[in-house]
């Protein structure tokens, strides 16, 4: 938790905390080892690492963040229609849903990004359109739950509108699991923008994305010889992703009683 | 159960054609085409509109669509833009090794997932549990291209040990040893991956099953314990063993694109980035339906074991 604060402050700051441009190669030094000047050494062709994660991370965490928000966004709304009004509706979204669902999400998420070019907004968009079945389902399962309780039928009998009685009554009251979701959702994002920007069809270079760094790394040479090239963006894939799920799990366990105690 | 089966295969159709029209439509309606990349920029407008008249790229969408499902139904996907060759060939060429690195990775998940998962929900909250829990967190939380460099790192550069990539020692033919010697890492490195996923999957309905009724019965009859986890517990655990491998196959495609990228490997995954990254949609598309129809007979195949895991289930 104070791990993920540390590194999403860091990330947000990063322009103050840099004190190289991510982007811009020095030449003169050129596959510096870490320390001294370059706190994490240099790449190959001498831009400083430190500053390049600090902004990779920036990257991957608006990626991921700005791409779930949306597919929460869109999952929510069409969940709780296709769950409040039954019938037809739910019918035509379930099967689309179900469609998406069974579709293998590298594949698809590249495709799209192939389709309409690798660009921050597109790749957002591509994770959007791959996240947002799985809200969807769970949306609408707990709004079908939720539609028969009491004091739901009650708004309805009062007369309240449907917008109304969704909004005000029925989101509200599952807001707990979509959280928990969404917050799953981000880690599954960041792999997932780290394993597209890794096939280079992420963030463009010269900019710096964790996959596109490690992409970099490929080759034999820098594997042997410059290790803190790949180990660094690596390890720091793993710390977020591994953070940002134990914040899942410390959530669903607040939110749900039953989970409570253990 | 004929019947059944042909019933599904049936339904899944209208899908598959969804799915081509809708790649279709995508493709076909993106600003550019492979001319664009191809064309020498001193081609004049004139030879540029021969050249697309030539391969029908000036006809209208429906028209292209129909042409080409009424090829892809004959088997025929069309040609590569960029190889020139018949697209089935070129996907054809790819499948075995793909398939091959996707079984073993399955086969290796399984054969560490089933045992750690059942051991782990029968003394759940053991030392063994803690331990592969954390391991299970780890594994899922850590992409497979970095731990692909990381098993290059050590065992093809540090300790030479085994080949960073490729499916085979260039120039050397078909070798059993030396091709098995090439699947290692991969399979290790997307089987582990797998394990770590289906392990926390396999403990849980373990977990479901051992509260059941029955089994306390079976305990209270005086069976061996042993013989109550594997005869009456696992059987039903099977169950989900079997969900999971429908939903092996997605998971198992999306890494294998990746961990191709990762050793050189030279299967479907690396084809499609090479393609997507030429715009050779002929090629991507072959894919999209390959993968389409994969992820069908998957699910259709899982539908299909549960009949034969629970007799409960039965399809008329």
């Amino acid at each position: 938790m104070v791990l993920l604060g540390t590194i999403a402050v860091t990330a947000i700051v990063a322009p103050l905390l840099a004190r190289f441009d991510p982007n811009l190669p020095n030449l003169a030094h050129m596959s510096r080892p870490p320390g001294g000047e370059h706190l994490l050494g240099t790449d190959q062709i001498g831009r400083d690492v430190y500053s390049r994660l600090l902004y990779a991370v920036r990257v991957s965490l608006l990626v991921a963040i700005t791409a779930v928000c949306l597919n929460t966004a869109i999952g929510m709304l069409l969940g709780s229609v296709a769950g409040f009004f039954r019938g037809w509706i739910d019918q035509v979204l379930s099967r689309i849903a179900d469609a998406f669902l069974s579709f293998p999400v590298l594949p698809l998420v590249i495709v799209l990004v192939a389709l309409f070019g690798p660009s921050l907004v597109n790749v957002i968009a591509a994770l959007a359109v791959v996240g947002w079945p799985e809200v969807f389902r769970l949306v609408r399962g707990e709004t079908l739950a939720a539609r028969e309780r009491d004091f739901v039928q009650a708004a309805i009998s009062l007369g309240g509108g449907n917008a109304r009685v969704i909004f005000r009554h029925v989101l509200p009251n599952i807001l707990a699991p979509i959280i928990v979701s969404a917050t799953f959702g981000v880690a599954q994002a960041i792999l997932t923008e780290a394993g597209l920007s890794f096939l280079g069809l992420g963030l463009r270079p010269p900019n710096a994305s964790l996959g596109n760094m490690l992409l970099d790394a490929q080759s034999i040479t820098v594997l042997r010889s410059h290790p803190w090239l790949w180990l660094s963006p690596g390890i720091l894939i793993v710390t977020i992703v591994l953070s940002v799920n134990y914040l899942g799990d410390w959530l669903r366990a607040r939110f749900d009683p039953r989970l409570r105690g253990r | 159960m004929l019947a059944y089966t042909i019933r599904r295969i049936l339904t899944a159709i209208p899908l598959l054609a969804l799915v081509s029209v809708l790649c279709f439509a995508i493709v076909a309606s993106l600003p550019g085409d492979y001319l664009d990349l191809l064309a020498a920029p001193t081609m004049s407008a004139e030879s540029l509109a021969k050249r697309r008249s030539e391969i029908g790229l000036d006809q209208p969408l429906a028209i292209r669509y129909l042409g080409w499902l009424e090829q892809v139904v004959r088997g025929n996907f069309g040609n590569s833009v960029a190889a020139g060759k018949p697209v089935a060939e070129l996907i054809g060429n790819r499948l075995l090794p793909t398939f091959s690195l996707m079984g073993l990775s399955l086969l290796v998940s399984l054969a560490i997932a089933i045992p750690l998962g059942i051991l782990t929900a029968v003394k759940a909250n053991g030392l063994l549990d803690h331990i592969s829990t954390s391991l299970a967190y780890l594994g899922v939380s850590v992409p497979t291209f970095f731990s692909g460099l990381l098993a290059i790192y050590l065992f093809a550069v540090t300790f030479n040990l085994l080949p960073s990539g490729l499916m085979e020692t260039p120039g050397r033919g078909f070798d059993l040893v030396d091709r098995l010697r090439h699947l290692a890492l991969p399979v290790m490195v997307l089987g582990f991956h797998g394990a770590a996923i289906y392990t926390r999957y396999m403990r849980s309905s373990m977990l479901e099953v051992l509260r059941q009724d029955y089994v306390r019965t079976a305990h209270a009859k005086g069976i061996p314990a042993q013989r109550v986890y594997l005869r009456h517990a696992f059987r039903n655990a099977l169950v989900s063993v079997v969900t999971l491998l429908g939903m092996a196959v997605p998971s198992l495609l999306s890494g294998a694109v990746i961990t191709e990228q990762v050793f050189s490997w030279p299967g479907v995954g690396r084809l499609l980035v090479d393609s997507v990254n030429g715009r050779d949609f002929p090629v991507v598309m072959g894919i999209t339906m390959l993968v389409a129809v994969l992820v069908v007979a998957g699910n259709l195949l899982a539908d299909l074991l549960y009949s034969v895991v629970d007799p409960r289930v039965r399809y008329s």
